[in-house]
């Protein structure tokens, strides 16, 4: 039985569309109702939250998952980073209110001791650390957006896919951190121990993208 | 309450008795080869092992400063101790030396791990040249963990020279950039670097293929010789892989031939082990020449280290037969001479001086023993679990 992982939530659906572009049967995938533990044709998927699912793949629970970039750099997890599916994608970005995003365009002492509200402390830390900007962070679960106009933070560290929820709360954004998009990822002893299994998936999504984009990557 | 620092642990009961088996069984296997035991300081210099370490690697060193102000880090490596105790006891005459050691290691955890302390188990075999080295050692670690019951570990086996040789034609910084990508196991961002620099068609459709070569030794050569030709690499790896079959391991071997170890100065052969169900590896090592070279020391070396608590997890091995023996009023002497005679023929006996055969029962079971010996009687027991009366 090969075990996959999948994230739960808004990027579960752009999972099951590059699992269905394998081949890999998704029938009862789709109609999961409550289950978190789904087995199909010689598949177990199992569903666990986005942050989870690179803890399911280092211990070795799952041979094979799909997992988001931004969740890969924000739990530092030591996984294999097989292929970029370019699906589910979205930006990391730095955003604020316009008076704030003012402040960023002058010299570093002026956003110096900023509050910063972020659900990616660790993304967060390492992109104004780099820059060698000193702030304050504010370790939010959800809502990040709101934020700023309740007076909790004067800026705020998310992901934004169209931006519309940064416009309805009167931000924008300040800068791009990263693109996110979900990638296939294994431990390194399914690298190994399950190769065949993973070369084959891995294989025929880079023969689709090859069909697609002219790409002759291999892996 | 009695609390321990984050990222610690105290190891006792069944745990701890496994892990001594382990430690056992590597140190008999690898002492009976000549390797000679060796204890490092807990400690090391942060100035002698700072510039050995890469960037990635000191992040993880965990500093302290010892009562004469020395600032040092919590012992992260023991190659570095082997490498340098080398230099400095034995002539060169006097290579090659093997050593052996088990002892806490300290590195920051990589997330989800939370533990900062492991206790591993290593050999290093310094100052000998050719495959016959990494056979032997790669052979006494396989039949360690056999002996352990281990009997299904997969040593996947690399080459850092085949990757040196393979972007011996890229321009430094492009090279640095793959490497960077092989060593994190980012296989897509390898793929983009490769994108991202204008390269030879030939050239880009080897560098392409270097992740997935990857697999059965003998199948995995032939695809790789077809791409590189016929490589010193690939010839080491060919006779390390044919000396292990010849030695009815080679079920045990994969090739991967984009594998890179964490710490760089690894130079020839390397490999990992793997079993069980933990997503990551047991441990592993490889052939470092180069760090043999920073110590002024002109030759070869390898050595290995393993993660003895992960390996005791996986041991299937069955030591002596644990029991309590009541001594039922004979005297110390008596008593201890029959214990002999019960420890020689395969038990391993906790003495209850109690002066009644229930009492000593009863602390049996409490204990957990499958075992009971009466040693008056000079006979064994088994316990029942699901009995409440004695035998």
């Amino acid at each position: 039985m090969f075990t996959l992982c999948l994230p739960t939530g808004r990027v579960l659906e752009d999972a099951i569309e590059v699992l269905q572009e394998l081949d890999i049967p998704t029938g009862r995938l789709k109609e999961r109702g409550r289950s978190l533990v789904i087995q199909e044709e010689g598949f177990r998927f199992l569903l666990a939250k986005p942050m989870d699912v690179p803890v399911y793949v280092h211990y070795g629970i799952a041979d094979l998952a799909l997992a988001g970039s931004d969740v890969i750099w924000e739990t530092g997890a030591s996984l294999v980073e097989l292929r970029d599916t370019g699906r589910g994608a979205c930006r990391i970005v730095l955003a604020g209110p316009k008076k704030v995003a003012s402040l960023f365009l002058g010299h570093e002492s002026r956003v110096m001791g900023l509050r910063v509200a972020t659900k990616y402390p660790r993304i967060a830390e390492e992109y104004f650390a780099e820059r060698g900007i000193q702030v304050e962070f504010v370790h939010l679960n959800g809502s990040i957006e709101m934020a700023p106009r309740l007076g909790l933070s004067d800026c705020i560290v998310d992901i934004v896919q169209t931006g519309s929820t940064l416009r309805a709360n009167a931000l924008s954004v300040i800068a791009e951190i990263a693109p996110v998009s979900l990638k296939f990822v294994s431990s390194r002893k399914s690298l190994q121990l399950a190769w065949n299994a993973i070369e084959e998936i891995i294989g025929k999504f880079a023969s689709s993208k090859k069909a697609g984009d002219g790409n002759d990557k291999a892996l | 309450m009695s609390r321990l620092p984050k990222g610690t642990r105290t190891l006792g009961g069944v745990e701890a008795e496994r892990v001594e088996r382990c430690r056992r069984t590597f140190f008999e296997t690898f002492s009976a080869y000549g390797y000679i035991p060796f204890y490092a300081p807990g400690l090391q210099l942060l100035e002698s092992a700072w510039d050995k370490f890469p960037p990635r690697f000191r992040k993880r060193l965990i500093p302290v400063y010892t009562p004469s102000s020395e600032a040092c880090c919590l012992r992260a490596d023991m190659t570095l101790a082997a490498v340098a105790y080398l230099s400095t006891h034995y002539s060169p005459q006097e290579r090659p030396l093997r050593l052996c050691y088990a002892g806490p290691l300290y590195r920051a955890p990589i997330p989800p791990e939370t533990d900062f302390e492991r206790i591993q188990f290593g050999a290093e075999l310094l100052g000998w040249e050719g495959e016959g080295a990494d056979v032997e050692v790669t052979a006494l670690l396989l039949r360690s963990l056999r002996q352990l019951g281990i009997h299904s570990p997969v040593v996947v086996l690399g080459h850092a020279g085949f990757l040196r040789e393979a972007m011996s034609g890229v321009e430094r910084a492009v090279a640095a950039s793959l490497m960077r990508a092989l060593l994190e196991r980012r296989y897509d961002a390898y793929f983009s670097s490769l994108d991202d620099f204008h390269l030879q068609k030939a050239v880009k459709k080897r560098l392409l293929s270097i992740p997935r070569l990857r697999g059965n030794a003998a199948k995995t050569l032939e695809e790789a010789r077809a791409l590189f030709g016929e490589t010193g690499p690939l010839r080491d790896l060919e006779l390390i892989v044919q000396a292990l079959g010849e030695l009815g391991l080679g079920e045990n071997l994969r090739l991967d031939l984009a594998l890179a170890r964490e710490l760089e100065y690894y130079s020839g052969p390397v490999f990992e082990i793997f079993s069980g169900n933990a997503g990551v590896s047991l441990g592993g090592g490889g052939r470092y020449d180069g760090l043999l070279e920073q110590y002024g020391i002109v030759g070869q070396a390898l050595g290995f280290g393993l993660d003895l608590r992960a390996v005791a997890s996986l041991s299937r091995e069955e030591g002596a037969i644990p029991a309590v023996a009541w001594c039922g009023g004979l005297s110390p002497r008596v008593a201890l001479e029959r214990a002999d005679d019960f420890i020689a023929s395969g038990y391993r006996v906790e003495l209850s001086w109690q002066e009644r055969r229930e009492g000593a029962i009863r602390l049996a079971q409490t204990r957990g023993y499958g075992w009971w010996i009466d040693l008056p009687a000079c006979t064994a027991y088994e316990l029942d679990p699901g009995r409440k009366e004695g035998p």
